[in-house]
């Protein structure tokens, strides 16, 4: 399944929560730390997806996006 | 005024332009129910950010003025509606739902406000919404500067996400037709927590201009009305090119079209489109089908496996990190309501550019299957939302059928339109939704076909209970 999401390292996650701490700017309590940390880790996780996604199905060389167009048959 | 507020409730958009017309009722005497009705049960809702009473009266006396007068300027002359509150509106508040903004003023108006102008509707209110359109990651109906949006159907349930106060007005038949805004599920989930039709447009129908940006990439804007019909007649007067907003396509729509399909589709199922909802929820999607059948051939298929939740949290998590960077380097959110909105945002900034070009390279592979698959179709068709309205007082992710559908992540990354319209009621009596996916620029049929559908069954013209009054 393409959205089985790997765990990301651990280390990495730390290395990555470090970046969004210092972001907010501000210090931070034990509940906001933790609701920081799930969102590092969902963003890590689908990262991970995508890399393990493009690895297997291969790239895509443009990165700009257009709607797909159909034809209104009505 | 001759026409009740009875009438005035169940009215559709075509028939309140009919009294209008006979002079049942006048166009201020509309404007003025839904003034009293939004002041009252809306705020009750906690579906109301700000009512626009001058404008709206000054609207309705010109508008009356030029039914008076021999100038009609259509299907929506005369008939009051509201804004979601991240629609620029000149001189009147736009707070984005969201404490910070509380006060923010703009000198103009959004795009879409304009052509609902030229059109002839009457704004009678800016409704509320989740803060920042849910962007900020919140995980609580709690997550608006007017608290929880209310469930018309069941005041203990939430009513949207996150254009909850569209959805509830709409719901409570306290005005005739909402604008919402959808990036990711924000008009086809409170249309069917709140037993309406909602229409999310083709990426790039609508105007974006003077809309607040949470990921430019995803944005639409659509209506939210009583009926598929309703939405139709609303598209038709927002749709269209716009020198402003450059994602605005050069397309026309027209609505009602000059001939109107009503039979004879074909409908791909999603395979396994029940597994995982709340039984009545599943239950209604087969007797929706059953009804599907008068009208049209199905055929089960199966969404190809591609990783469309991540791709859209990092495209929306980066693009948000960018729409917003200002403010969250600003510490200002530390004053939003939810909880979790005040910190989660900045994980963000941990998405690289690379990671996002990444996404969007897959996002195009997205875009290109989508099309294939709707190609066969006139419509996929599924339930819009695995389980009704949650509680208005417990977190999202506590709820075990809460997980989004992955077509509707799958959908919005492609800029495809949907459809959600009722088809029953569920849990603790509140309306399940059924939702017709299509090809990109498909609006067309998948009304044609919500009609067809809504022509067989009558859950939208259920009314929910007296609407609550406001505490005083």
């Amino acid at each position: 399944m393409a959205e089985r999401r790997p765990a990301p390292a651990p280390e990495l996650v730390e290395r990555h929560l470090a970046v969004a701490r210092a972001a907010v700017g501000r210090a931070l309590d034990a509940a906001e730390n933790a609701l920081l940390r799930e969102n590092v880790e969902r963003l890590r996780g689908a990262v991970a997806i995508l890399d393990a996604f493009l690895l297997e199905n291969g790239d895509e060389p443009d990165a700009s996006f257009h709607v797909v167009e159909g034809v209104d048959r009505t | 005024m001759s026409g009740d507020g009875q009438a005035l409730r169940i009215a559709s958009l075509t028939a309140l332009g009919r009294m209008l017309r006979q002079g049942e009722v006048t166009a201020v005497e509309i404007a003025r129910h839904s003034l009293d009705a939004l002041d009252t049960a809306g705020r009750a809702l906690n579906a109301v950010v700000t009512l626009t009473t001058a404008r709206a009266l000054r609207e309705a006396a010109r508008a009356d003025a030029e039914l008076a007068a021999g100038h009609d300027r259509g299907p929506l002359h005369g008939i009051p509606y509201g804004a979601k509150d991240l629609l620029a509106t000149a001189g009147i508040p736009t707070t984005w739902g969201a404490v910070p903004f509380r006060d923010q003023l703009f000198s103009f108006d959004a795009a879409v406000v304009e052509r609902l102008e030229q059109a002839g509707a009457v704004l009678v209110a800016k409704l509320a919404m989740v803060e920042l359109a849910g962007g900020m990651g919140y995980d609580q109906p709690n997550a608006s500067l007017t608290g929880p949006g209310l469930n018309p159907w069941n005041t203990n349930a939430w009513s949207g996400g996150s254009s909850s106060g569209s959805g509830s007005a709409v719901g409570a038949r306290l005005v005739p037709f909402a604008i919402g805004s959808e990036t990711q599920g924000s008009i086809t989930s409170p249309s069917a927590n709140c037993g309406v039709s909602g229409l999310r447009p083709t990426y790039g129908r609508v105007s974006r201009h003077g809309a607040m940006a949470l990921c430019w990439t995803m944005d639409k804007l659509g209506p939210i009305c009583r009926t598929a019909e309703d939405c139709g007649l609303v598209l038709a007067a927002i749709a269209g090119p716009d020198a402003r907003d450059p994602t605005a396509a050069n397309r026309r729509f027209l609505y009602p079209p000059t001939t109107q399909r009503a039979g004879g589709f074909r409908l791909g199922v999603l395979s396994g489109a029940g597994d995982g909802a709340q039984p009545e929820v599943a239950a209604h999607f087969e007797g929706s089908l059953a009804v599907l059948r008068e009208i049209a051939t199905l055929e089960e298929i199966t969404l190809p496996d591609l990783p469309y939740g991540a791709v859209s949290a990092i495209v929306i998590g980066a693009e948000a990190s960018s729409a917003f960077d200002g403010f969250l380097a600003s510490g200002h959110a530390a004053a939003l309501t939810a909880p979790e909105d005040r910190v989660k945002p900045y994980a963000y900034a941990t998405i690289s550019a690379a990671e996002y070009l990444r996404a969007m390279r897959v996002r195009r592979q997205i875009a290109r299957v989508m099309d294939e698959l709707c190609a066969r179709f006139d419509a996929l068709v599924s339930p819009t939302l695995p389980e009704v309205a949650p509680p208005v007082d417990e977190p999202f992710s506590r709820r075990r059928h809460r997980r989004w559908p992955p077509l509707t992540a799958a959908a919005n990354l492609a800029g495809l339109p949907a459809i959600s319209v009722p088809n029953g009621f569920g849990e603790r009596g509140l309306p399940t939704a059924l939702q017709f996916t299509g090809r990109a620029w498909s609006e067309s049929r998948l009304l044609a076909l919500a009609s067809a559908y809504q022509a067989r069954t009558d859950w939208h013209h259920r009314l929910p209970p007296d609407p609550p009054q406001a505490q005083t």
